[in-house]
């Protein structure tokens, strides 16, 4: 009798039981794979309460915002505070992201479960921040993207400040806002402003330029096989029409989609095509955005100006897809940067938008952890050898997970948790 | 004259507490003032250039369209999201998952109709059958008890598809006020089942003994409405692209196509 009483037991407390010890580890080994499917929404690391993030706004009096942009006016971002005294640290998005995107909140929950006070920043190469809070309007060059970043976080502390009790800063970014909080780091060792306790950079590019132009090579006809990117999209669109068409389905959720994504049968090469086309699109809305701040006449003629609301954007659209950012650095951000100051040089605006530019200063800071993947699609072997060798040990690299592909997976989290601890 | 002030109240409350909070800071180096910056090389938008046919739209009102755009992005901003907002925050999930789900009950009317209409007679089968399990075994369609055989998935099926499967045409793409993208075809569907609904609402009320009277109507276009957007994930100018109207454009209008082709 104690024998069945005893199994009914296990029986009910192993429900329980198993999440702990059922957990599974990252189940794409192929780099390209971890990049664009993420961590499958059964593995991801569950938190116990959430916390509800808060969306705040900044407005720079007197800011000139084209009219067409005035949706854009306020620099948007998040924050969830802790009841209690507590560190703050400040979380800087990926290209293109938006401080309330689907990682960003994912962060945000970890590291205000982690007991920070957390303020989560779009990244500056984000719409809404070229609008309404960059210095230059011109994205993409590091040391001004970090200064406007610098200035954005004083403005975000004097806030808070009001609100709950700080008792220290950290700092941590994913992708190329992880090359931002390294670069921030280095600059808070000069001014003291913050004395960061921590800066933890997730999967970061090592060089910017090099990492952006991977990205741009796999839109060219060699990756391509001579068919154009534009007729690629056109196929991949009529394959995923083909397959919602027989699918027996009622919502278009995140199940679909993965499934969709992984039924397709994407080998390899599709799977670059379609990281490259995101960040195409990505940079291509920034590309646009800094051009009608500026009137730089880039993509829109002199004569279409002033933009109204009812313009049809489109036309500027299909431009803006065709420039890779090596266009951009050469036909927009180098002139520009020149014509602030003649002397600028195109191999210095590159050796400053990459970490070997503070290497010794990294090799020294403690305070900066690196937590990546050693197959992270954006990195080539030289720059992972410069991760190991300049962090040693505080750069945790798993062996697989692409480019923040494991992000959301609990060994991932285990990871950056023990990272932001002082 | 109690109740318009404790509406105003709400209101004050709505805008107050959930649009966001918006700190003024004074920075001349942000300023962003003209620089006098040219770029040195042109990338023009060329006539008929062959990129990305496929997001071309027939968008005729293009102009009034994208104004309304703006005008839903901020109506939504300082009314409807945080209005749904506050009904997520106060009501409990039950409460709101019982309130979806009897109004997808009364929305399996519409659906098996426009699913006669195109001789679907499987999904017609299917939201009968979901009609009569939720409304008897599952408290007037308060719990959505069909939903729990795979075989009995909700299914969507409205007049504009309707209309579309008999070879109707798109009609010029429509920005509704309020309601957001759509098209000539759509809004005249969207009107056919307004009209299907009111009649079963009419129906209902009769049968259940409530006087018609604008109070209710009123009510229960506040509840469909809080319902309708605090179940839509989407929110306006959240993609970070200038080229959001034309994202959701092609999106809307592609599913659709491939919704009536189905």
């Amino acid at each position: 009798m104690r024998t069945i009483y005893l199994i009914i037991l296990t029986l009910l407390l192993l429900p329980a039981v198993c999440p702990a010890g059922d957990q599974q580890p990252y189940p794409f080994d192929d780099p390209y794979q971890a990049t664009v499917f993420g961590t499958p929404a059964k593995m991801r690391y569950v938190f116990e309460n959430p916390v509800r993030p808060e969306v705040r706004a900044i407005r720079i009096e007197g800011r000139r915002v084209p009219e067409v942009f005035s949706y854009s006016r306020d620099m948007f971002f998040t924050t969830a505070l802790q009841d209690g005294p507590a560190p703050l640290i400040f979380v800087i998005a990926g290209t293109g992201a938006e401080h309330n995107s689907a990682k960003m909140v994912f962060l945000t929950r970890l590291f205000h479960e982690a007991g920070f006070h957390v303020a989560a920043l779009s990244s500056p190469t984000h719409m809404n921040f070229v609008v309404s809070a960059s210095g230059h309007g011109v994205p993409g060059f590091v040391p001004f993207d970090v200064a406007d970043l610098d200035r954005v976080m004083g403005w975000i502390r004097e806030e808070l400040a009001e609100e709950c009790a700080i008792t220290g800063y950290s700092l941590a970014g994913y992708s190329l806002g992880g090359l931002h909080a390294a670069f921030l780091a280095e600059m808070d060792e000069r001014t003291n402003e913050f004395g960061f306790d921590r800066v933890v950079m997730i999967n970061p590019p090592v060089s910017l330029i090099r990492s952006v132009n991977r990205l741009d090579s796999w839109l060219t006809g060699e990756n391509l096989n001579r068919v154009t990117v534009h007729q690629q999209i056109q196929d991949y669109l009529d394959q995923f029409s083909d397959y919602y068409l027989n699918a027996d389905v009622t919502d278009l959720d995140d199940d679909f989609l993965f499934r969709m994504i992984t039924d397709i049968g994407l080998d390899q090469r599709d799977l670059k095509t379609l990281i490259g086309a995101a960040f195409r699109i990505s940079s291509a809305s920034m590309i646009f955005t800094s051009d009608v701040c500026l009137r730089a006449e880039y993509l829109v003629p002199p004569d279409h100006y002033p933009l109204k609301v009812g313009d049809p954007l489109l036309p500027y659209a299909r431009q803006a897809f065709n420039v890779s950012f090596g266009h951009y650095l050469d036909e927009y951000l180098l002139p520009f940067l020149r014509y602030l100051d003649p002397a600028t040089t195109r191999e210095e605006v590159i050796r400053l938008s990459g970490l070997e530019a503070i290497r010794s200063y990294l090799e020294g800071a403690d305070k900066v952890r690196v937590v990546g993947s050693r197959d992270d699609v954006i990195l080539d072997e030289s720059d992972v050898r410069f991760l190991t060798e300049v962090f040693g040990d505080r750069a945790q690299l798993f062996e697989h997970g692409g480019h923040c592909g494991n992000l959301m997976h609990p060994d991932f989290v285990l990871a950056l948790k023990g990272m932001v601890q002082p | 004259m109690t109740r318009r002030i404790l509406l105003l109240l709400l209101l004050a409350l709505l805008t107050a507490s959930c649009a966001p909070k918006v700190v003024d800071v004074a920075a001349p180096a942000a300023a962003l003032e003209p620089t006098g910056f040219k770029a040195p090389l042109h990338r023009w938008p060329e006539a008929d250039a062959p990129a990305l046919r496929f997001l071309d739209v027939d968008d005729p009102w293009e102009p009034m369209n994208r104004e309304l755009y703006e005008v839903n992005a901020i109506l939504d901003k300082y009314v409807m999201y945080p209005a749904a907002n506050i009904y997520r925050i106060f009501i409990p999930a039950p409460v709101r998952t019982g309130v979806s789900n009897v109004l997808g009950n009364i929305g399996e009317v519409p659906v098996f109709l426009n699913s006669l209409l195109q001789f679907k007679g499987k999904k017609a089968a299917i939201s009968f059958c979901r009609f009569l399990i939720n409304t008897t075994f599952g408290l007037a369609g308060v719990r959505d008890l069909a939903s729990r055989n795979p075989k009995l998935a909700r299914q969507h099926e409205d007049v504009g598809q309707t209309l579309g499967y008999w070879g109707l045409g798109t009609g010029p793409y429509f920005v509704m006020p309020v309601l957001g993208p759509s098209n000539l075809r759509d809004t005249a569907g969207f009107g056919g089942d307004t009209l299907i609904m009111y009649l079963e609402m009419e129906y209902l009320y009769e049968t259940l003994g409530l006087q018609d009277n604008s109070p209710l109507d009123m009510t229960e276009l506040i509840i469909r409405g809080l319902d309708m957007r605090a179940n839509t994930a989407f929110s306006y100018h959240s993609t970070g692209s200038p080229f959001e109207y034309e994202m959701v454009r092609f999106i809307y209008t592609k599913k659709r196509e491939l919704d009536i082709r189905r």
